[in-house]
């Protein structure tokens, strides 16, 4: 920096070089440059030495400038290395763009020249407010800026979530005390951040806030998508400036573009498509100045209906007393189930012909025999995913013996998911009367726990008269949901690779229990099929928020992709909590097959740019504990880095020697001529 | 080699046509130059009011109708039977010489590639040959010498076309070496002039002081009138030159280095105050006094000096 020091050398060589070279001039006389000379030379002796002295000056002080001078300030922190903890925002509010200049590059850039002037032995540590890195506090101070120019240059904007005061309370908490210790924060003052008062409890720590944010932050955001029916809404977040009016478009590959103006809140759309199913981005512009919330992608809601498959065991019919009686009712047109489920009822010959396609789960009611066939294809789809419960009846009793036949043998029997042991029957004249038997709520298990809450439907009141027993200790992977106060299993469960098998003990009709007609029967009902059909756990979610746990419990491994965003990795079966590290469209592939899609936003809290003001910063940092400063308006003081500036000084330094080489300088005069007139005595 | 022109096995230092200043001359043509009243109206422009056995024989002169014949010299009628009027000196209107300084201080001012022209000797050549010019032609005697370490030779003052021609001669073909010695040359004028003349002394005065111009009165306590030139180059003025220099002293061995911007103002305090104690010696014993500076129009000078010449 200070290479062009030796300059000052230059009139010092040029004043002996010419002293060597001198022209001759023959005079006339030189009595009068005699007399001149012994008058002028001792003032013009003085004059020489201060006038190259100037020039030495003039050329010492231009290199000087060139090197940005700087010197240590008064205050007694500067005469030690001091200890810095620099922090940077990388939350995704440091995206905002204006004119080409982006805050997180400008907050880097600040950071940078700041580094520049500090000490030699000055240690750092560099860490960013993203709370989802946990090791960044353990990298340690380094010593010398150059050890944090590497991570600083390398950081990224990051979606997990951000706190700022408790990263500047660890800051705090890290230093030592007593020591030449400096904290300094470069970030937007974006305000959601900044969540809890921050005390540094360290005595000599100074906070430097460098502010690059925008004075007037202005964005428009895509806030949510809402499925109305058969119309999106886009929910529209402003801040800043007038409501102005933007347009949202909805994209779809090889479509055009539909778009809607809004001046409000939302945007309605009305489903485009025969099907009324849109699966796509979404735009809005004019966006402000975050750019990354102004798009998203759209995954229409996995659920369909539930397709099931009533087996109606009962050779009875559509009478009184069918098997699938209050099925039937409970799926009635107008019911809430209905709307849900779409029922196929058929009879179990009608199985020969084969099961029906795309069920999602199946009821044999009172089923006592079925062919080879009819079993291994239940049990085939069961395989694959189908639920497939069994409801006790009459014609069990053939499995047990009583009425000893054929049925011993029925390849319906691998579809319990025990062996039948026995059935109990307590007869009574009165069915509400004892002896009976009631489903023990503290038994209520898996799918049936919720019914522990009896305003979701109270199980308790349904007296069971004819129950069957089974051999349950027989299969080790036998899960029960329920069990008769007596300890009975009512409900039972066997896992059948991607399906189920599922028995109820007792039947679904009244001619064991009276469950059926109890307010508790429909939603006992409706969980039961959920269950099986595997819909009583939630899909994987449409939306989920970048930078944050999914909470969502993949089963099976699956391989998580985001091909635009070049994420493709491999979850375990059981995780729930990957966390999608960017904004944009997900696919979840399992077993090779696409099984769902999802899309991560950005938090919508982190596109409200509003900034913090300097009284809620007071209140929570404390204040007079912290210095702001704005770069490109206030330059780093020398408060911050110990160093005063002190240019403008040598600048004023060289045009003091400037003015003073030109006066002692006479060659720029006007020279003054002979005049006989003007002349001394004249 | 400087052009040196030779002309009846003599060396010439300037040319005729560097010192016959046609312009100058012409511009002087106005002026008179003052001298001693001429006891003859008719002849030139002075009058006189001496006569008699006192005055010295200087020449016959033709007679012509009207004059008086009370000098008609009856002896030269006798043996040539022609009329001649006999002249005295006393009836020269004026007889003027010219001194001019030869000393090496003079040469200074020459232009490149040349020995004397442009120099203060020149310009003194020029001013002395119109001065010399237009005494003739009002009829006076002018004469020429020079002072300075070389030899030179002298002109007593004469009249006539041919006195001219030798002045110019004289003047392209001065010598010019050493110092100037003027006290020595005063000196020797006041044996070698009569009184009644009138002196110019052209020259730089470069190693004399005021002082030295009481040698001057006492010229004019003989009745020789001296008229001071003085030249200087306006290097010599106005010291214009830059940067360390070397000054080798021109009539002599030493030299000086300086930088004349140092001492230029105090140079300039010295050079005016010498000029000006030399006008102000001169004007107290009475001498007419010009100074010129070598690249200005020489007339005011000279003109202002013919006038005070005039009055005194």
């Amino acid at each position: 920096m200070l290479a062009g020091l030796p300059a000052v050398l230059i009139p010092v060589i040029i004043h002996l070089l010419g002293r060597r070279r001198v022209k001759v001039i023959p005079f006339a006389t030189l009595r009068f440059l005699r007399k001149a000379n012994e008058k002028a030379s001792a003032r013009w002796r003085l004059r020489r030495i201060l006038l190259l002295l100037s020039r030495m000056l003039i050329l010492g002080s231009l290199a000087v400038l060139f090197a940005g001078p700087g010197c240590l300030n008064k205050d007694g922190h500067s005469s030690s290395p001091a200890t810095w903890v620099i922090i940077l925002d990388n939350s995704p509010s440091m995206s905002a763009e204006r004119d080409g200049s982006r805050v997180f590059e400008r907050a880097k850039d600040e950071i940078t020249r700041m580094l520049n002037d500090t000490g030699p032995m000055d240690r750092f540590l560099f860490v960013t407010t993203s709370t989802a890195d946990k090791d960044r506090w353990n990298g340690g101070f380094a010593t010398g800026a150059g050890a944090v120019m590497e991570p600083l240059h390398r950081a990224a904007i990051d979606y997990s979530l951000h706190d700022v005061t408790a990263t500047l309370q660890r800051a705090f908490g890290l230093l030592e005390k007593g020591g030449n210790n400096r904290v300094v924060l470069a970030t937007d003052l974006q305000k959601f951040p900044w969540r809890t008062p921050v005390r540094a409890e360290v005595s000599g720590a100074r906070l430097f806030i460098l502010d690059a944010g925008f004075n007037n932050p202005v964005n428009t955001w895509i806030n949510d998508v809402v499925e109305e029916g058969d119309r999106l809404r886009v929910m529209i977040g402003r801040q800043g400036g007038q409501s102005s009016r933007v347009t949202v478009s909805l994209l779809e590959k090889d479509k055009p573009a539909i778009n809607v103006f809004s001046e409000g809140d939302s945007a309605l759309f009305r489903m485009p498509g025969p099907d009324k199913a849109f699966s796509g981005s979404i735009e809005l512009t004019p966006g402000g100045d975050l750019g990354i919330d102004d798009r998203t992608g759209f995954v229409p809601k996995a659920g369909r209906n539930i397709n099931l498959l009533l087996v109606n065991g009962d050779a009875r019919g559509f009478e009184i007393r069918d098997e699938l009686l209050f099925i039937r009712r409970a799926l009635a047109p107008g019911s809430d189930l209905s709307e849900r489920v779409v029922a196929t009822e058929i009879r179990p010959a009608d199985l020969d012909r084969g099961v029906p396609a795309d069920m999602d789960a199946a009821i044999l009611a009172n089923v006592a025999a079925i062919s080879e066939g009819a079993m291994s294809e239940l049990l085939e789809k069961a395989r694959a995913g189908m639920g497939l419960i069994l409801t006790a009846g009459d014609g069990w009793d053939r499995f047990l013996g009583y009425n000893a036949g054929e049925n011993r043998n029925s390849p319906l029997k691998n579809l319990f998911v025990a062996p039948l042991r026995d059935v109990v029957t307590l007869e009574s004249g009165d069915s509400l009367r004892p002896p009976h038997e009631r489903i023990d709520i503290a038994s209520l298990k898996g799918p049936m726990s919720v019914f522990g809450d009896t305003d979701r439907g109270d199980l308790s009141t349904a007296h069971i008269r004819k129950y069957w027993l089974l051999n349950a200790e027989a299969e080790k992977n036998l899960k029960v949901w329920a069990r008769l106060e007596n300890g009975v299993p009512l409900l039972l469960e066997r896992p059948l690779e991607k399906g189920r098998l599922m028995l109820l003990a007792t039947t679904i009709d009244r001619d064991g229990a009276d469950l059926c007609l109890q307010p508790a029967f429909i939603p006992f009902l409706e969980r039961l099929i959920l269950h099986a059909a595997g819909r009583l756990k939630p899909g994987l979610p449409q939306r989920v928020t970048a930078g944050r746990p999914m909470d969502f419990e993949f089963r099976d491994e699956a391989v998580i992709s985001a091909p635009k965003l070049k994420i493709d990795v491999r979850v375990p079966d059981g995780t729930s909590d990957y966390i999608p590290p960017l904004p944009g469209n997900y696919e979840v592939h399992q077993a090779n097959e696409l099984t769902g899609r999802f899309v991560a936003v950005m938090d919508p809290a982190e596109s409200d740019l509003s900034r913090i003001d300097k009284q809620e910063l007071d209140r929570l940092l404390g204040p007079e504990t912290y210095e702001l400063s704005r770069p490109g308006l206030n330059p780093v003081s020398g408060a911050l880095t110990g160093r005063t500036d002190v240019s403008s000084d040598v600048a004023g330094l060289l045009l003091a020697l400037l003015i003073a080489e030109a006066l002692l300088s006479v060659r720029w005069r006007r020279r003054r001529k002979f005049s006989f007139e003007d002349g001394p005595g004249g | 080699m400087p052009p040196v022109y030779v002309l009846k096995n003599k060396y010439f230092m300037l040319d005729r046509s560097d010192i016959m200043d046609s312009d100058l001359v012409a511009r002087l043509s106005f002026q008179t130059v003052p001298g001693p009243p001429s006891p003859f109206p008719h002849r030139g422009i002075h009058s006189s009011p001496r006569r008699g056995a006192s005055l010295e024989f200087s020449e016959h002169a033709e007679y012509t109708p009207g004059e008086d014949v009370r000098d008609m010299d009856w002896k030269v009628y006798a043996k040539s039977d022609r009329y001649f009027l006999k002249r005295y000196e006393d009836e020269r209107l004026q007889r003027a010489f010219f001194l001019l300084d030869a000393s090496n201080s003079m040469r200074y001012g020459a232009a490149a590639g040349e020995l004397l022209k442009g120099s203060k000797f020149h310009t003194a050549a020029r001013i002395a040959a119109a001065l010399a010019s237009k005494l003739i032609h009002q009829g006076d005697a002018v004469g020429l010498g020079f002072a300075g370490e070389e030899e030179n030779s002298f002109l007593s003052p004469r009249a006539g076309r041919h006195q001219f021609e030798a002045i110019i001669d004289l003047l392209c073909s001065g010598l010019l070496g050493g110092r100037a010695r003027l006290k020595d040359s005063w000196s020797s004028l006041g044996e070698r002039l009569r009184s009644g003349a009138a002196v110019f002394i052209l020259s730089d005065f470069l190693d004399h002081d005021p002082d030295d111009l009481e040698e001057l009165g006492v010229l004019a306590a003989r009745g020789i009138k001296a008229r001071m030139i003085h030249l200087l180059h306006r290097d010599e003025v106005d010291l214009p030159f830059e940067n360390t220099t070397r000054f080798p002293d021109m009539e002599g061995p030493d030299f000086e280095v300086l930088d004349p911007d140092a001492v230029r103002t105090a140079y300039m305090e010295e050079i005016t105050g010498f000029a000006r104690g030399l006008a102000s010696a001169a004007d107290s014993i009475g001498i007419p006094h010009a100074f010129i500076v070598t690249d200005e129009d020489p007339v005011p000078a000279i003109s202002e000096l013919l006038r005070q010449s005039a009055r005194r």
